[in-house]
């Protein structure tokens, strides 16, 4: 057993740190650092930076277009965007609709949006959730009617991050309604968000932020080379969205990033030190469980339940930082700030955003399958409880 | 980075997990623990046949030469069978000191240690002080020092090696709750004159190489008790159906795994930082270590207790007794409170600089 990385990891991840110390705009690492969200702008030119590197898609092999990482490689890469901080590159774009292209779109589709995708010329949105179909995300009922070379989209979408910003959207659609399961009749459309019919909603959330956005889609015409994969066959698509690009989902190093802020507020406030050691020696430990899953997954292939361990465990410990970064700045950080507030004095911690972050985290064990669901899945599929 | 047994490490496992198995089911560890001193000779004398004695010490000292992962897996079957034999105490925590800090003359003190003839014990709360050339002072919960004919009583850095029989000595035997014995010690001007003494650091280094066996210990018991619920949750059956088809109980089950996973890291950890040559480093990391064994060995404990229902209170169900036993090894060696703090005072891991800057 070993759990250093090799030579050439260790090099890889000096050389990821150097590019980010000079290449990531000052602005955007301040925003970054102080919690605050950047503009699409500074999003967009770093994820155009990271591109010109070959770095802006993590998980895409090197024929289409991708670093070809190896796993470990990925996980060093995101580690350190995480804890310098960095922007994540848009996610939506490379670890959903990406992969989901590279295997299941046409060649047509990959020409058109692959090279688009990972420099963003092109944001893509999400359009999977419905305002009744949440965790049970296969009960959609957004409709689409085959009409000659084109489908008839009809429906309501929640949720869609960041889709003020976007430009497309990959949406989950039934296509048959009266396939004998509610699985069986859906289908992965990519939907042109400039299309008539096209209503985008922002809903404001506990953060003050517009993150997250309705999309009304009211007989919307959807040219039939936007399906992907097979019409009604769009659940195996959604299933391998879900389960690929699982690295880094515990998001270690952003968790880190807090622990770092948490150390500078408090000072010599004992207290809030002791409360910090719980938290670190418990993500210590997950660094080591994320790397056992990580040294196991490269001896695999296909979704690995464990997963959910990182995400169950990898959620609680940032939630529990995001509180402790709170308490440790105390009544101040009560006073309502925004994003667009000037950024302060270099050497000054940033309060106006503990509060909003802290209140929009406890999302994290909401989105991307709930704690609940995780717990289920690892009931069943470790545990074989039924 | 590899997270694989080689084959010797493979077949170690299985030889030790084979013993344990056949030796030590609930009704064989009652019996040994009814014996005179607590534990089984016959299975002491097991362990030695096998090798298990020599394991960690270094071949001029005339052991194996193996190291924390071979340690580790020995912890986890004593864990899963709930060993009360005096390993930790003699071969992990004594013996490690003797062989740090014992210098030339370590070879020779370790021959009957490792044969199982003697039996020694590492005094890891001791307050004494040395007045002349005599030590006075007292220590308690001494591990094995029950049966114990050496003691290592920690002084300063270093340590003292005095034989249980020492003049002014005085043992007070007991036993404990969650299996093994220990003893409280009072030292009432015991003279020094022929006493050897242990290198500086001996001490220390042997403690983190008995914290690393108790997160593999832990580890074995945890995932034992684990084990033991699911398959208590698949066939008991209330209403009329399997408990395991309700969801609060498969969600707590769960959550237990999700807890045993980071248990296992941390003794995976600890195996590969006792080759840690940075002293600093090891040190945060078995702080971190003991720290997460004590926190989640309660959470699988009481919830592996609370699935199996009132059987899980009693004697006669091993639930139990893997309870007892996590609670305690959460306590031994220092519990999560004192880890910490230490690890605050170590600064943690993460320092207040920006990630950048490094």
């Amino acid at each position: 057993m070993d759990l250093s990385f090799t030579a050439e990891e260790e090099a890889f991840r000096k050389e990821v740190r150097s590019f980010i110390r000079e290449n990531l705009d000052p602005v955007t690492h301040r925003k970054v650092a102080d919690g605050r969200i950047p503009s699409k702008d500074e999003i967009v030119a770093w994820q155009r930076t990271l591109n010109a590197r070959g770095w802006a898609t993590p998980s895409w092999p090197k024929d289409a277009g991708g670093p070809g990482f190896s796993a470990v490689e990925r996980y060093i890469f995101l580690d350190e965007l995480h804890q310098a901080p960095a922007p994540e590159p848009v996610s939506f774009n490379v670890s959903m609709i990406g992969p989901v292209l590279i295997q299941f779109g046409t060649d047509a589709q990959k020409d058109r949006f692959l090279t688009k995708t990972a420099n963003n010329d092109i944001w893509w949105a999400q359009g999977f959730s419905e305002p009744n179909a949440g965790s049970d995300l296969a009960a959609l009922r957004t409709s689409a009617r085959r009409e000659g070379d084109h489908f008839v989209v009809s429906g309501h979408k929640i949720w869609q991050g960041m889709a003020h910003h976007a430009d497309w959207m990959f949406t989950l659609v039934r296509t048959d309604p009266s396939a004998p399961k509610k699985q069986m009749g859906i289908s992965f459309l990519l939907i042109d968000l400039r299309l008539p019919g096209v209503t985008i909603r922002p809903i404001i959330t506990a953060d003050g932020r517009h993150e997250v956005n309705e999309v009304f889609l009211d007989e919307v015409k959807v040219p039939v080379d936007c399906l992907v994969g097979e019409e009604n066959k769009g659940w195996d698509v959604t299933k391998f969205l879900l389960s690929n690009e699982r690295t880094g989902i515990a998001r270690i190093g952003m968790t880190k990033h807090l622990i770092r802020r948490i150390k500078r507020l408090a000072g010599d406030d004992q207290a809030v030190m002791r409360k910090a050691a719980a938290i670190e020696a418990e993500l210590k430990i997950l660094e080591i469980t994320q790397l056992r899953i990580l040294d196991a997954q490269r001896k695999m292939t296909g979704p690995d339940p464990r997963s959910s361990v990182l995400k169950l465990k990898g959620v609680e410990l940032r939630q529990a930082a995001s509180e402790l970064l709170l308490e440790a700045a105390g009544g101040q950080a009560l006073e309502e700030r925004t994003d667009e507030d000037p950024l302060g004095p270099e050497n000054e911690e940033w309060l106006g955003t503990i509060m909003p972050n802290y209140s929009i985290l406890r999302a994290a064990s909401i989105y991307g399958g709930s704690s609940e669901v995780q717990k289920t899945i690892v009931a069943k599929t470790l545990l074989g409880l039924n | 980075m590899d997270f694989e047994l080689s084959d010797d490490q493979r077949m170690l496992k299985d030889s030790v997990e084979r013993l344990i198995s056949d030796r030590y089911g609930l009704e064989q560890r009652l019996r040994y623990q009814s014996e005179p001193c607590g534990w089984s000779k016959a299975i002491w004398n097991d362990f030695v046949e096998l090798g298990l004695t020599m394991l960690p010490f270094s071949e001029e000292h005339g052991g194996l030469g193996l190291g924390g992962v071979e340690t580790m897996i020995v912890g986890e079957a004593f864990g899963r069978g709930l060993v009360v034999e005096p390993y930790l105490c003699s071969i992990v925590l004594a013996g490690e000191a003797i062989a740090q800090g014992g210098g030339e003359g370590a070879g020779d003190l370790l021959g009957p240690i490792m044969g199982g003839e003697i039996i020694a014990a590492l005094a890891d709360r001791a307050e004494v002080v040395t007045e002349g050339s005599t030590l006075s002072g007292s220590a308690t919960v001494v591990l094995g020092g029950d049966t114990a004919q050496l003691f290592v009583i920690p002084e300063g850095e270093g340590a003292w090696l005095l034989p249980a029989d020492a003049r002014g000595l005085a043992v007070r035997p007991y036993r404990l709750h969650g299996g093994g014995g220990a003893a409280d010690l009072s030292l009432d001007s015991v003279p020094l004159e022929d006493a050897q003494r242990l290198a500086d650091g001996a001490v220390a280094r042997a403690i983190e190489c008995g914290i690393g066996f108790l997160a593999a210990e832990a580890t074995g018991a945890m995932q034992a008790a684990l084990d033991g619920t699911v398959e208590y949750l698949k066939t008991r059956e209330q209403f009329g159906k399997p408990i395991g088809s309700n969801q609060a109980l498969q969600h707590k089950a769960a959550e237990m795994l999700v807890e045993v996973e980071q248990a296992r890291s941390a003794a995976i950890y600890a195996a590969i930082l006792s080759n840690e040559p940075d002293a600093a480093e090891r040190a945060r990391g078995m702080a971190a270590v003991k720290a997460v064994i004590g926190k989640t060995g309660r959470f699988v404990a009481q919830n592996a207790v609370q699935l199996h229902g009132g059987i899980g209170v009693s004697e006669e169900h091993i639930v139990s007794h893997y309870f007892r036993r996590l609670t305690a090894i959460g306590m031994l060696l220092g519990g999560t409170d004192m880890q910490l703090k230490r690890l605050a005072e170590l600064g943690g891991f993460t320092g207040p600089e920006d990630h950048l800057a490094a």
